[in-house]
């Protein structure tokens, strides 16, 4: 039965009744927070490799110290390994406060780093087993003759691979879904190394306190990982949305309104964006990120989608009623963010929609600014909204359009420009929006106009 | 059936974003004008779709995303890519095809006048030879007005709110017109201007005989300000006329022909 | 659209399945643990347990995914670019001189090869720069001719800022603008299509 005919009785209901979907705790977590939380778990590690004379053995000899260096930078790489893994569980506080965006880039990081550490971890090794036996000795034991090194070995090549397809110019020659299962094995390495950890590290081996913290401390975050990011999706999934309603707002940009019960209990507010799995052929396998086009509320999610050329257009032709698997919302760039200060939006592209679903929440004190940049006059979507919205609160709609080729200045984002433009820049919390030129742009601009670092926001692309 | 002769027959169509005017002077059967005019349509549409960077499936998103290479693709795109090259050399960079900063080639600022001209040769081929065709402002003629005279095109107001206030008119026969320009009002950086008004310019207007050539000088010569108007002689045939933004006119006096030197039409 | 046949999603689950037969079958063929710890080992390198044991399974080589040739024109079709001044597109009509009052130096273009043959161009320069005739040597078609521009009465230009009155204006030439700003634009008058 179509879902469209289940629901028209509700969707009527729903739109005279609906309410904003319940808005997230700005958390009272703060940098300091996280940094003591991080600094105190490494230091317990720590603790563990200190107290068997690690310190010591580095002044040794040369054996003594390639093995103490092979167990320093061991732990250390798992420690990395481990907060990335968490982080890729998407812990809800952290997530609530920084933005999914944050929270995927300190997860790169933490991985490139857990590789580097890898790296000088079998350096050390091999000297660690080579000054003792040989390097060819050492070499054919670390790789398969000692138990459970050929796991290990196997564990680190994958990484290494998941490691170099992640580096940025790299994941962007490759499709989006081809990098992502590749990227999974990263699961499969990490486990492949855990039994050499537990059974040749020294550090474990007579140490039954420091095994237990060791094998308790993956368990927890395996179990984050498992709750927080399956079990989250499975819930989900369990929860589809559908496809309410589409209208069309130019040649290429559809908006579509996702509705469903499980709106009631998600918590989402403007600025943020989704993650849309539409259940249909061809579709279903493919995560695409949207931004709200409009403040959530209990009658449905509504996003702009541009046909880009990357399943997009795919999206963009679904029909109504088919169901979709939501994510999120994710994002910190919410009006929240705004507290009660002037706001300054620089917008571009497809940042409009949660540029515009932000400006629903704000009130007259902001006075709004939104300085809206487009290569063509057909690529300013809801410019007359913007306006609206931005007159109703004491502000201003200013557009550019246009190539840059054929402006009249050559950095339309100069502070000089900037300043001019809106003689209170310094006074405003700016959020920019859009492609990632325009973001790198804006911001430099900003900095040089004496705009504070702490009043730029926005999303950072993480792909 | 008696055919319908009609002394005017104007249509209107949008198309590239903007909307194209037709004007056709002749005094024909309306049936084989407006099916002249038809098939110009169809035609400038086919062209649109084959260069819309929004269209996924057109040949430039194709080269684009490298599925399609420039030198596998129709003729007509690969004129296309040839011309913006050449342009982008004679124009000393002031013409850019390719996107700063990547490697997307969007020749939307050569092909609306390219399209235009192409598109327009249905009305020759009909035999029509007293039209003009605006596409969104760029304007290309042929032969005279239905009285004889040569047609007379006016040109916007850069600088104007309302927009029945012209600020220039030139006589053309048979030639083209062209104006490049900071578009709606607020599109002076962000509101604000910047640079010194004297420096800058609100819009720039080539005439001469080929539209495509038209259109493409006038925007490089927009890019390059005062000194397009001197640029633009380097093509026999082609004349610029810019307007700053306090309405002052600027052109060459030896390119242009004054009203005093001929009988008034009017 | 670009791509949509489902088995796109096998394509892409490929390279990650392929990588996790390759770990395997690595781990298989290293994993020969010695019957005691490391220690036991030391001082005789050479000496492996196995030394009799079947050689490990070779792997079936990975399937290598055959790219689509792609005709190596280099930038062939912007290739007629590196000359300034000096090359035009073959089958564009080219804004050329007569020949006059402008005369320069012959400078030959490179000889560039296209799907349609080898297009060479041959253009004229006077000394302080002024292209005077642009000629496509060697076209692959008829169009290649230069376009000679016969002297034309020099249009006329009016240059008092008037208000349009319907009657003594047949177009208006203005930046381009859009769908919606036509409604109000003189040309719409002029059209006759505004309400």
């Amino acid at each position: 039965m179509p879902s469209d005919l289940r629901d028209r009785a509700p969707a009527r209901r729903g739109a005279a009744s609906a309410q904003p979907l319940q808005r997230r705790h700005y958390t009272v977590l703060s940098d300091n927070h996280l940094l003591s939380f991080f600094g105190a778990s490494f230091g317990i590690i720590l603790t563990v490799w200190l107290r068997h004379g690690g310190f010591g053995n580095l002044a040794k000899g040369a054996i003594p110290a390639a093995t103490s260096l092979t167990q320093f930078t061991g732990i250390a790489a798992s420690f990395a390994g481990l907060a990335g893994l968490a982080l890729a569980g998407r812990p809800v506080a952290i997530e609530h406060r920084y933005g999914l965006d944050r929270v995927f880039i300190w997860h790169r990081i933490l991985g490139e780093t857990m590789a580097v550490l890898i790296g000088l971890h079998v350096v050390a090794g091999v000297f660690a087993w080579g000054l003792d036996i040989g390097f060819a000795s050492a070499i054919i034991d670390l790789t398969g003759r000692e138990s459970y090194m050929a796991l290990a070995f196997v564990g680190s090549l994958i990484i290494g691979v998941v490691t170099i397809t992640s580096l940025r110019s790299i994941r962007r020659q490759m499709s989006y879904e081809t990098w992502y299962f590749v990227h999974l094995l990263a699961y499969a390495g990490f486990a492949m190394s855990f039994s050499h950890e537990i059974v040749l590290g020294q550090l474990f081996a007579d140490d039954t306190l420091a095994r237990w913290l060791w094998i308790a401390l993956h368990v927890g975050v395996g179990v984050m990982l498992i709750r927080g990011r399956w079990g989250r999706l499975f819930v989900a999934a369990m929860h589809p949305l559908h496809i309410a309603e589409k209208r069309k707002l130019n040649n290429n940009t559809t908006e579509l309104r996702l509705a469903g019960g499980a709106l009631d209990k998600m918590i989402g507010d403007a600025g943020q964006f989704v993650i849309v799995r539409p259940l249909a052929k061809g579709l279903w396998w493919q995560a695409h990120p949207f931004s709200l086009s409009a403040a959530p509320t209990t009658h449905g999610l509504k996003i702009s989608v541009k046909s880009l050329g990357d399943g997009s257009a795919s999206i963009a032709a679904l029909p109504k009623g088919t169901r979709v698997i939501i994510e999120g919302p994710f994002g910190a760039c919410t009006p929240q963010a705004i507290e009660n200060r002037k706001v300054l939006f620089i917008v571009g592209g497809i940042g409009v929609a949660p540029v515009k679903a932000m400006l629903e929440r704000l009130d007259r004190g902001h006075q709004p600014i939104v300085l809206y940049r487009a290569h063509r006059h057909d690529d300013l979507v809801y410019a007359n909204e913007l306006r609206g919205l931005a007159r109703e609160l004491g502000g201003e709609l200013m557009t550019l359009v246009g190539p840059t080729a054929t402006l009249a200045v050559r950095d339309p984002f100069s502070g000089k420009v900037l300043r001019k433009a809106i003689p209170d820049i310094t006074e405003r919390v700016t959020v920019l929006c859009g492609p990632e030129r325009l973001l790198w742009a804006g911001r430099a601009g900003l900095r040089e106009a004496g705009v504070a670092a702490e009043d730029i926001h926005f999303e950072q692309p993480w792909w | 059936m008696t055919a319908t002769l009609a002394p005017r027959v104007i249509r209107t169509h949008p198309v590239m974003g903007t909307v194209a005017s037709v004007h056709v002077h002749d005094v024909v059967d309306v049936a084989v004008a407006e099916a002249a005019i038809a098939e110009m349509w169809a035609e400038l549409d086919r062209l649109e779709d084959m260069f819309s960077t929004y269209r996924p499936t057109s040949q430039i998103s194709r080269i684009n995303r490298g599925e399609l290479h420039v030198l596998d693709a129709s003729p007509e795109v690969l004129e296309v890519v040839d011309a913006c090259t050449w342009l982008e050399h004679a124009s000393r960079g002031a013409f850019r095809a390719r996107r700063p900063g990547d490697e997307i080639v969007d020749p939307a600022g050569f092909v609306k006048g390219w399209a235009a001209e192409l598109a327009s040769k249905c009305l020759d081929r009909a035999g029509l030879g007293h039209w003009y065709l605006s596409v969104g402002g760029d304007i290309q003629t042929r032969g005279t007005a239905h009285d004889g005279s040569p047609w007379r095109i006016a040109i916007a107001d850069p600088n104007g709110a309302d927009p029945r206030v012209v600020r220039a008119l030139v006589e053309v026969d048979g030639l083209a017109v062209a104006t490049s320009g900071t578009a709606a009002r607020g599109r002076h950086l962000w509101d604000g201007r910047t640079d010194e008004p004297a420096k800058s310019l609100a819009s720039m207007t080539v005439v001469g005989p080929h539209l495509t050539w038209a259109d493409a000088f006038a925007t490089a010569a927009f890019v390059m300000g005062r000194d397009g108007v001197e640029w633009v002689t380097n093509f026999i045939g082609y004349r610029a006329l810019a307007i700053t933004g306090q309405g002052e006119l600027i052109r060459r006096d030896d390119q242009w022909g004054s009203p005093l030197d001929q009988p008034s039409t009017e | 659209m670009s791509q949509r046949p489902t088995h796109s999603l096998v394509r892409r689950l490929m390279p990650a399945v392929a990588m996790t037969a390759a770990a395997s079958g690595l781990i298989a063929l290293l994993d020969r643990p010695s019957s005691g710890l490391a220690g036991n080992a030391i001082g005789d390198p050479a000496a492996s347990p196995d030394t009799g044991a079947p050689p490990a399974p070779t792997q079936p080589p990975l399937v290598s995914s055959t790219l689509p040739a792609i005709a190596q024109g280099g930038d062939g079709g912007t290739a007629s670019g590196q000359q300034p001044v000096a090359t035009t597109p073959a089958k564009t009509k080219t804004p050329a001189a007569s020949g006059g009052t402008c005369t320069g130096k012959t400078v030959d273009g490179p000889s560039v090869n296209t799907r349609w043959g080898p297009v060479q161009v041959e253009a004229v320069v006077s000394s302080n720069g002024q292209i005077c005739n642009v000629d496509a040597i060697r076209s692959p078609d008829s169009h290649g001719r230069s376009v000679r521009i016969n002297q034309q009465a020099l249009p006329i230009l009016h240059q008092q800022v008037m208000k349009a009155q319907g009657t003594n204006i047949n177009g208006v030439s203005g930046a381009t603008i859009t769908s919606d700003a036509y409604v109000r634009s003189l040309q719409a008058i002029l059209d006759g299509t505004t309400g």
